[in-house]
């Protein structure tokens, strides 16, 4: 029971890592999935089979316009890759974040957030990727990967981002 | 010496020896009333607040919370009553400490004071954490009073919010709230009017309003050509009507319109401009909060005006009222009542001396309903 | 009533064929007035006088909250003490109305504080300068040094009532979320404190994000949403009881937005469950749950009436977010707001008149109050991000938080009265959102 818990905080932990800005974490030795040439536990971005690999090389991240949750092509093409990879690393799995930019109330955009991130997961389902593996959760507008108030900031904001991990889902 | 002078004369006499007198002996014992109020001591609150803090584990969500709640140690609330206050030192309390001693809830609140109520409040605290929490042996730090145990100390200096602030206060022209602390008067209504300029239309002339009685008094002035003729009940009829009974208030219309002729010992009757100063000066004095659920309140009060134009000992009464609960028509009263007495001055309202039988008995309807904030 | 009856007798004698002329006698000047000025009460309130030893700064300090709450509201104004004729030197004395009528003073509040060990005792007195008489029986409370701010605030709020006739609020509590840290990673957690900012407490570290804690109404719980197990859940903490309870949730569904009803029995919520967010029930004792909502829009922020009968909710079924107030029981909703822009976290008011709201519309967030027929919209506020309003105990005062532009925005507490006047901000030691206004005190 223990070790359950701590398996779902370190999931926690490291999605969280990989959802926002990839400055807080500077230094330690926690594993930024995002950054530039992580070449941590987790793999390099030059092996296919690593999640740094997913999120720099596929793309962990479907954008969206403002209030709507449907998928653009652009974010279909990158969904097709993240079905095709988690097709292949069949250990991972994946927990989908919706999140939105701050133009909202918080309930709103928490709603919104978990439309988004149902969006993605409906997709990468429909390219056989079994729903067992993805799990979602919504941000609202809790946790901005970028902080300016206008709209260059707002784009990067409306986001569905794939985190992928090993082990189970709790 | 004229019967006026001598009557006055008498009647001052009466009125200095009533004040000097009885006025004194009626207004000593003043009522009082003693209330316990139970608190929650700083103490009694960390205690609260630490067995909550320390705890922030994902475990312990058990149920405890429901039944317990039921059963919420009201503690004996601000009920009027009881503690024959030994010692409430003012001799003149005495007797009014007779009175009150009804208490009917009687069991709530035994005269011991505080001690009362700090047990009542202690005691939902200590022992669930004992019970409840029995894998956490955490009650531990509890050193020192308060201040130790709020769990990290607020991001104090950093955290300022007055720069971030600053900063927004620049783009957005009109926002300085923070600033009103002195002369809120001044900012809030101007925080407050653009705004509802914005989208609805009417609120923001609530505070012009208060400007507008001031240049009222000239603009009866170019119309005093129709004087006499008939006791202007005509400016305010529309007014006069929503009253509740409306049948009263067209018969009053009907009188006030007609002929009215023979006012004999009264003098001529006063003309528009006169009564409107006079509408003036009270209504300088009557304070309307538009926010307030009195405001929906229509009151007619009556009073009665000595010939120097004071008002007349307690003679001002309330006639009738509309709209509202009986508690916010007496705060409409009352509100009425402060304009009326507050406007006299020390000198009285200024009114022609010749047309005393006129103003002698006065009814003010006062409605605030078109100043409303709905 | 007399009047009347002469009134009707004297206008049946004109109705007849014969109009009097016996009217010899005027009846009384009759007027109108409409018009009345928009200007805070002016009272004096000397520094109440220290009956024991010592206990002078207690005395000072209570009479500056007294004042400081009075004043707040905008409905009153201090008139300093210098300004005073006559010095109100003992509490047993009795009032020179003239002095105090010289200064315009309207109300004059006096008092005394004595304190011995522990224990304070605060009295005080409240007259009507200009009718000459004392507003209500003189109080007396009596209570901890600790919680001298508390009878400063029962003081006020007597005062409060006497005068506006209006339901008291100055003693009374906030639950809000406390934040720190940059925008991109704020750190929240729960915090308490008193209606003015005086005496925070944290109820939880920020070890995981806290949202929106809303108050039971009687003031001893506490429901937020907590992202502690990685997903948003609702949790109901027990003020008093440290107990905390997970309103259940099966995995893959996430909930939050809860209130409390009016009998603190029940909890309404958003769950959302595949995308989809509707509105549910639980209620506590059982753990039952019912669907109120099931509609492919989003349904949130749900708040009951006073009354418990009805739920006002916002949901973007016709397309953007509007309000709606449906049964209690679920069912047809009707739609209140009409205007341009989207509509958001409906409050109704403990009043039950009225029900506030966010807005945004062209770039602004707004803080509104609406009837709840859909009439008479009026916006409070308005700014980069106003969000969040909560009403005062006695639905005058509406409390909201306001996020301020750019990188280094944050948010903070502001109250405005529901008349537009009086904005305020909320002193709070660190950012502040998500306020929620707690009951009067016992």
């Amino acid at each position: 029971m223990r070790t359950l818990m701590k398996a779902a905080l370190l999931l926690v932990a490291l999605s969280t890592a990989a959802c926002t800005n990839p400055n807080r974490f500077g230094g330690g030795n926690t594993v930024d999935l995002n950054a530039n040439g992580a070449d941590g536990a987790m793999g390099g971005v030059n092996d296919p089979t690593s999640p740094a690999y997913f999120s720099q090389t596929v793309g962990d991240r479907v954008l969206f316009a403002v209030d709507q949750s449907t998928l653009t092509p652009e974010a279909m093409v990158t969904l097709n890759g993240q079905a095709q990879w988690l097709l292949t690393n069949s250990d991972y799995l994946a927990v989908i974040e919706g999140h939105a930019d701050e133009q909202g109330t918080r309930e709103y955009n928490l709603a919104l957030g978990a439309r988004r991130a149902n969006a993605v997961r409906e997709y990468l389902i429909s390219q056989g990727v079994p729903a067992s593996r993805i799990r979602t959760v919504s941000y609202g507008k809790e946790r901005p990967i970028a902080v300016c108030s206008d709209e260059s900031c707002y784009t990067q904001n409306r986001r569905a981002v794939t985190v992928i991990s090993i082990g189970s889902l709790s | 010496m004229s019967p006026g002078q001598y009557i006055s004369g008498v009647s001052h006499v009466a009125l200095i020896s009533w004040l000097l007198i009885g006025w004194g002996l009626n207004h000593e014992p003043l009522d009082f009333e003693v209330i316990e109020v139970a608190m929650v001591s700083g103490e009694e609150y960390d205690q609260l607040v630490r067995a909550t803090t320390p705890n922030p584990l994902p475990d312990a969500p058990d149920a405890p919370a429901v039944p317990a709640i039921e059963e919420t140690p009201t503690p004996p609330a601000t009920e009027p009553d009881v503690a024959p206050a030994q010692d409430t030192p003012s001799p003149t309390e005495a007797p009014a400490e007779e009175a009150p001693p009804p208490a009917p809830p009687a069991p709530p609140t035994p005269p011991a004071e505080v001690q009362e109520n700090v047990p009542d409040l202690v005691q939902p605290v200590e022992p669930p954490s004992a019970a409840d929490l029995t894998e956490s042996p955490r009650p531990v730090p509890r050193p020192s009073p308060r201040i130790a145990d709020t769990p990290a100390p607020p991001p104090p200096p950093e955290a300022e919010t007055a720069p971030e602030v600053q900063v927004e206060v620049a783009p957005d022209a009109q926002e300085t709230p923070e600033v009103a602390e002195e002369a809120q008067e001044a900012t809030a209504p101007q925080e407050a009017a653009p705004e509802i300029v914005t989208e609805a239309e009417t609120p923001s002339g609530a505070v012009e309003t208060s400007v507008r009685p001031r240049s009222r008094p000239n603009r009866p002035a170019p119309q005093p050509a129709e004087p006499e003729t008939r006791t202007a009940e005509a400016p305010a009829p529309a007014n006069e009507a929503p009253q509740e009974d409306a049948v009263a208030a067209a018969l009053a219309d009907a009188l006030a319109s007609a002929p009215q002729p023979t006012s004999a010992p009264a003098g001529p009757p006063m003309t528009g401009s006169e009564r409107e100063a006079f509408r003036v000066a009270v209504n300088g004095c009557w304070n309307v909060d538009p926010g307030a659920e009195w405001a929906r309140v229509t009151v007619t009060v009556g009073f009665d005006l000595g010939q120097d134009g004071k008002v007349v000992g307690n003679t001002v009464r309330l006639l009738s009222s509309t709209g509202g609960t009986a508690a916010q028509a007496e705060t409409a009263y009352q509100t009425a009542r402060r304009a009326i007495l507050r406007c006299q001055g020390s000198g009285g309202y200024d009114l022609p001396a010749d047309k005393y039988d006129h103003w002698k008995e006065v009814e003010i309807t006062f409605d605030p309903t078109g100043m409303r904030l709905r | 009533m007399m009047k009347r009856l002469l009134a009707l007798f004297l206008a049946l004698m004109l109705a007849g064929p014969l109009a009097a002329p016996v009217m010899a006698q005027n009846g009384p000047l009759r007027l109108t007035i409409t018009d009345g000025v928009i200007e805070p009460l002016p009272f004096a309130l000397p520094v109440f006088q220290a009956e024991t030893a010592g206990s002078e700064q207690m005395a000072a300090q209570i009479s500056q909250v007294v004042a400081d709450d009075l004043v707040n509201t905008a409905l009153f104004r201090q008139i300093p003490a210098s300004a005073f004729i006559s010095q109100h030197s003992s509490f047993a004395q009795s009032v020179s109305y003239a002095d105090w009528r010289a200064i315009n003073a309207q109300a004059l509040i006096t008092g005394a504080v004595s304190v011995s060990g522990n224990q304070v005792v605060v009295k005080f007195r409240l007259y009507d300068v200009f009718s000459g008489t004392e507003m209500g029986d003189g109080l007396q409370f009596v209570g901890s040094v600790d919680g001298w701010r508390r009878m400063a605030h029962k003081v006020a709020d007597t005062v409060y009532t006497r005068v506006t006739g209006e339901g008291a609020y100055f003693d009374s509590r906030v639950v809000f979320v406390s934040e720190s840290g940059p925008k991109g990673d704020r750190q929240k957690r729960l915090a308490i404190m008193d209606y003015d900012g005086a005496n925070i407490q944290y109820l939880t570290d920020s070890a995981a994000l806290v949202l929106a804690p809303r108050f039971s109404p009687t003031g001893d719980r506490v429901l937020y949403t907590s992202f502690e197990s990685g997903f948003p859940r609702i949790n109901v903490l027990d003020v008093a009881n440290v107990g905390r309870q997970q309103i259940t949730t099966a995995p893959g569904e996430m909930s939050f937005s809860p209130r409390f009803s009016r009998d603190g029995r029940q909890v309404i919520y958003s769950l959302s469950n595949g995308g989809n967010t509707d509105i549910w029930r639980t209620d506590l004792a059982t753990g039952q749950n019912t669907r109120l909502t099931s509609a492919p829009s989003i349904e949130t922020a749900p708040s009951f009436s006073p009354d418990g009968s009805q739920i006002v909710f916002e949901s973007d079924r016709s397309g953007s977010p509007q309000l709606y107030i449906m049964s209690a029981d679920g069912g047809e909703a009707r739609r209140i707001s009409f205007g341009d822009g989207r509509y958001g976290t409906p409050v109704w008011s403990p009043r039950g008149d009225l029900i506030a709201f966010t807005k945004q519309n062209a770039g602004r967030f707004h803080i509104g109050v609406v009837r709840t027929d859909g009439s008479e919209e009026r916006l409070l506020t308005s700014s980069f991000l106003d969000e969040g309003p909560t009403w005062a105990p006695n639905g005058r005062v509406i409390m909201f938080f306001r996020e301020t532009q750019g990188a280094s925005g944050a948010p903070s507490l502001y109250s405005v009265d529901i008349s537009g006047r009086n904005l305020r901000q909320v002193a709070t030691p660190s950012f502040a959102s998500d306020p929620s206004w707690g009951p009067l005190q016992r």
